[in-house]
C-alpha cells in the first residue's frame, strides 16, 4: 500500500512576522564654550543628551512574542578619546502583559551590536516610544575643534 | 489508498533596523585670564643712599600668572601679545619677563619669550599655543615678572604714572 505524505508548509500566524523598528531622530550635540567654567580649566569631559532624545518603536510583531532590541555604533568621523553611550530613560507604551527590560544604565556602544532592551510584546503588535538618552565622555579642549559623526543603529528581533 | 498528512510550521524572522546621525560639535575656544586677580601693583624705584650713586635698588614683581584655554580647528594655532595703555615713562622701560609654563593643564601649552620691553604696541609673548589648558590659578601657567629699567637718568622725575597692561589672545 503506498502512503501518500501531503507536506504542507504553513505559515503560522504566530511563526512568521516582520518585525521593523523606527528611531525618531539622532542628537545634535552643540557644546558651548561656556561649559568650561574659568580659563586654565577643560570641560569636564561628559555631555548628555536631553533623556528624550530618541524614541524607539519596535513594531510588528504577533501578540505575545519576545522581542529583543540591539544596540551598536558606526563611526563615521569621529575620535577614539570620545565614548558614546546610551540607556533608556522609560519604558514607552505596549500591549495589556507587556514587559520591558534592561538598559536603564548607560551601555558605551561598541561597533558590534549589543542587546540593549527586551521583553515580552503582550497582547500587541508593538512596544513604542521607548526614550533613549545619549552621553558623550572625554571631552576636551586638547580635540580640535570641528563637528564629530557617528551612527547609532538599532536592530529589533523576536 | 492512505494519505499522511503532515503540517510543518515553520518561524521566520525579518530583523528590522533603524539609524539616528549624532553629531557632536566642539567649538572653538579662547579663554585667557590673570591669576590671581587684576588687582594694580607697584613698581619703584628707590633713590641711593650714597651720593654719586645710581639706582640700584627697585622692587619686582611676579605675583601675576596667565591662564589659558585654547580650542583650536585642526591646523591652527594661537598666541598672547601684550602691551600696556597709557603715557610712556620718560627714562624708564618695563620689562616683562615670561617663564616658560608650569603647573598642571595638558596640550600644546605654547613657548614663550624671556622677556619684552613693555610698550603702546603689541608685542607676542607666548606663540604656539593648540588645543591645551593650564590649570586654573596661580603656579599654574606662565608667571610673569615685572621690573622697571633706568634707561636715561637725566629723563627721572620724581613722579608716580599709572599703565594697564593689556593681553590678548588671537588666532594665528
Amino acid at each position: 500500500m503506498r502512503l501518500h505524505i501531503f507536506i504542507l508548509i504553513l505559515c503560522s500566524f504566530y511563526g512568521t512576522s516582520a518585525q521593523s523598528i523606527s528611531a525618531n531622530s539622532g542628537w545634535n550635540a552643540n557644546v558651548s564654550s561656556s561649559e568650561i567654567s574659568d580659563a586654565g580649566l577643560d570641560y569636564n569631559g561628559t555631555y548628555q543628551s536631553s533623556q528624550t532624545e530618541t524614541y524607539v518603536t519596535a513594531s510588528g510583531f504577533n501578540i505575545f512574542r519576545n522581542y529583543y532590541v540591539y544596540v551598536e555604533k558606526s563611526e563615521l568621523d569621529w575620535n577614539s578619546n570620545l565614548i558614546l553611550s546610551a540607556r533608556r530613560t522609560g519604558n514607552g507604551s505596549g500591549g495589556w502583559f507587556g514587559s520591558i527590560s534592561g538598559g536603564t544604565n548607560y551601555i558605551p556602544l561598541s561597533n558590534s551590536s549589543q542587546l540593549f532592551y527586551y521583553g515580552g510584546i503582550g497582547f500587541s503588535n508593538s512596544r513604542s516610544n521607548v526614550p533613549i538618552q545619549y552621553q558623550i565622555e572625554g571631552l576636551s579642549v586638547l580635540l580640535p575643534a570641528k563637528t564629530y559623526t557617528i551612527s547609532v543603529i538599532y536592530t529589533v528581533s523576536d | 489508498m492512505r494519505y499522511l498528512v503532515v503540517f510543518l510550521f515553520f518561524s521566520s524572522t525579518i530583523y528590522g533596523q533603524s539609524t539616528v546621525m549624532i553629531n557632536l560639535t566642539l567649538p572653538s575656544v579662547a579663554k585667557m585670564d590673570v591669576e590671581p586677580n587684576k588687582n594694580g601693583f607697584n613698581l619703584a624705584l628707590t633713590a641711593p643712599s650714597e651720593a654719586g650713586n645710581g639706582i640700584t635698588n627697585q622692587t619686582t614683581n611676579s605675583s601675576k600668572w596667565i591662564n589659558f584655554t585654547s580650542a583650536v580647528t585642526p591646523g591652527y594655532t594661537r598666541a598672547i601679545s601684550a602691551n600696556y595703555s597709557g603715557t610712556a615713562l620718560s627714562g624708564l622701560d618695563i620689562i616683562m619677563e615670561i617663564a616658560s609654563h608650569s603647573g598642571g593643564g595638558a596640550g600644546a601649552r605654547g613657548n614663550s619669550v624671556s622677556s619684552i620691553i613693555l610698550s603702546n604696541s603689541s608685542q607676542t609673548i607666548i606663540s604656539g599655543i593648540g588645543g591645551a589648558y593650564t590649570g586654573n590659578g596661580i603656579n599654574n601657567g606662565y608667571n610673569l615678572t615685572y621690573s622697571l629699567d633706568v634707561t636715561d637718568f637725566s629723563l627721572l622725575r620724581n613722579a608716580s604714572k599709572s599703565l594697564t597692561v593689556v593681553f590678548t589672545m588671537s588666532d594665528n
